[in-house]
């Protein structure tokens, strides 16, 4: 297999298993109101609000085609932070790992446990999946490697070229439009916030969001280039 | 001898930085930076607070802080304090850059940061009493800061080691 091959290959097992996991999520949630508030964001302009996700999900699909590209690429920038910190937050506890032990299925509120173990699964395993995919289809370590970042780097430039493309086609549309992107990182939420709602300007805000989407996919490449040498497990 | 090289340089890296950047922080804010060491629980989290918080996100936006509203000395040093394993296990990697293979350049600088780490958070678990509610990184109860700030350190650890090997360019085995 040539090496266009396995990069193909590689980022291909990235988009289905977002995909895959999507649907999953979207399965799992169903009308939840705190999984849809944390891995549902993908409202449709004038939706009913207790649309369960699957409904949202194939909806903003349609309506939305372009930015559901954007949401599924941007989906290799994602903020494995998240894990032990950051934006997530319940109560007292912020990033997965805190809120999964304080909220466990025996605690006083249970309720967080389940959204919060999909939230989890969607950050960690399309990052992991096509690090192991590259590992196993490669022949030296070395190949497993390049070929890993390269994924990622190049899954990176696609989100931000769909991300630029995206913007500037519903700049002056509803801010719904941008909601699927944001759920990614929530560092996005951050500039969204900055400066497209109290500065408008889009050329500010393309710099902002490429910047994150390019330094993540760049770290998550970098690390997943160590889980794919583990996973070859050849010289 | 070659392991303990890049371990070392990272913990002394990773400590001395972090204290320095604490410091001038506090300094520059009007604090007292001997308030740094006065209980077991603040001499505690020099040791473990930058390697156990969202050091990219953190320092991403401190950079676009400084860009914003212009060099501001604490967020710059929030930023760096941020970063401060990165830089301590780029150190520790190219310190071993030419005496070991990638694995054990991995082992040391990971190693390197975690041991620092434990120490942190066992003086923190002693300490607990000291503070009511333990709020910087979200743990309410000792049960769960000591598993979670664990893994957290060693996942962000993880990330960190891999850029110290991205830099450095050798055979896996």
């Amino acid at each position: 297999m040539n090496r266009l091959a396995k990069l193909v290959i590689t980022i291909v097992s990235f988009i289905v298993t977002v995909f895959v996991l999507d649907i999953i999520a979207a399965a799992v949630i169903a009308d939840d109101t705190i999984g849809l508030a944390l891995v549902g964001n993908f409202p449709v302009s004038g939706a009913d609000p207790a649309l369960p996700l699957m409904d949202r999900y194939f909806q903003y699909m349609g309506t939305d085609t372009l930015g559901w590209l954007t949401y599924l690429f941007s989906n290799g920038a994602q903020n494995l932070e998240l894990i032990g910190g950051g934006a997530i937050a319940v109560g007292d506890a912020t990033g997965y790992i805190p809120i999964l032990m304080e909220f466990h299925p025996n605690s006083t509120a249970p309720q967080f446990f389940m959204p919060h173990v999909i939230g989890l699964t969607k950050l960690i395993v399309p990052l992991i999946v096509p690090a192991v995919v590259s590992g196993l289809i490669s022949k030296t370590t070395k190949q497993a490697l390049i070929n890993t970042f390269a994924a990622f780097l190049i899954i990176g430039v696609v989100a931000s070229v769909l991300n630029i493309i995206h913007v500037y086609m519903n700049w002056t549309s509803l801010g719904w439009k941008f909601n699927a992107t944001l759920q990614t990182n929530p560092l996005l939420v951050d500039f969204w916030t900055n400066y497209a709602m109290i500065v408008p300007d889009q050329t500010m805000y393309i710099v902002s969001t490429t910047t994150i989407i390019m330094v993540f996919s760049i770290v998550n490449g970098g690390v997943m280039c160590v889980v794919s040498a583990l996973s070859s497990r050849k010289k | 001898m070659k392991f303990i090289k890049g371990f070392i340089i990272t913990i002394a890296v990773y400590f001395g930085l972090s204290f320095l950047f604490l410091a001038l922080a506090t300094s520059i804010g009007g604090g007292d930076i001997s308030a740094l060491f006065s209980s077991t629980s603040s001499t505690a989290s020099i040791f473990y607070t930058s390697l156990a918080s969202p050091g990219i996100s953190t320092s991403i936006q401190a950079a676009f802080g400084i860009g914003i509203v212009g060099i501001d000395m604490i967020l710059l040093y929030i930023m760096l304090y941020a970063v401060t394993p990165a830089l301590a296990a780029i150190l520790g990697s190219l310190a071993e850059r030419k005496s070991n293979t990638l694995k054990h350049i991995f082992s040391a600088t990971w190693l390197g940061l975690m041991a620092p780490l434990a120490i942190g958070v066992i003086m923190q678990v002693a300490a607990w009493d000291e503070v009511a509610l333990f709020g910087v990184l979200g743990y309410t109860r000792w049960q769960w800061f000591l598993p979670g700030t664990l893994i957290m350190g060693a996942i962000m650890a993880f990330f960190w080691c891999s850029i110290g090997l991205l830099i450095i360019r050798k055979k896996w085995d």
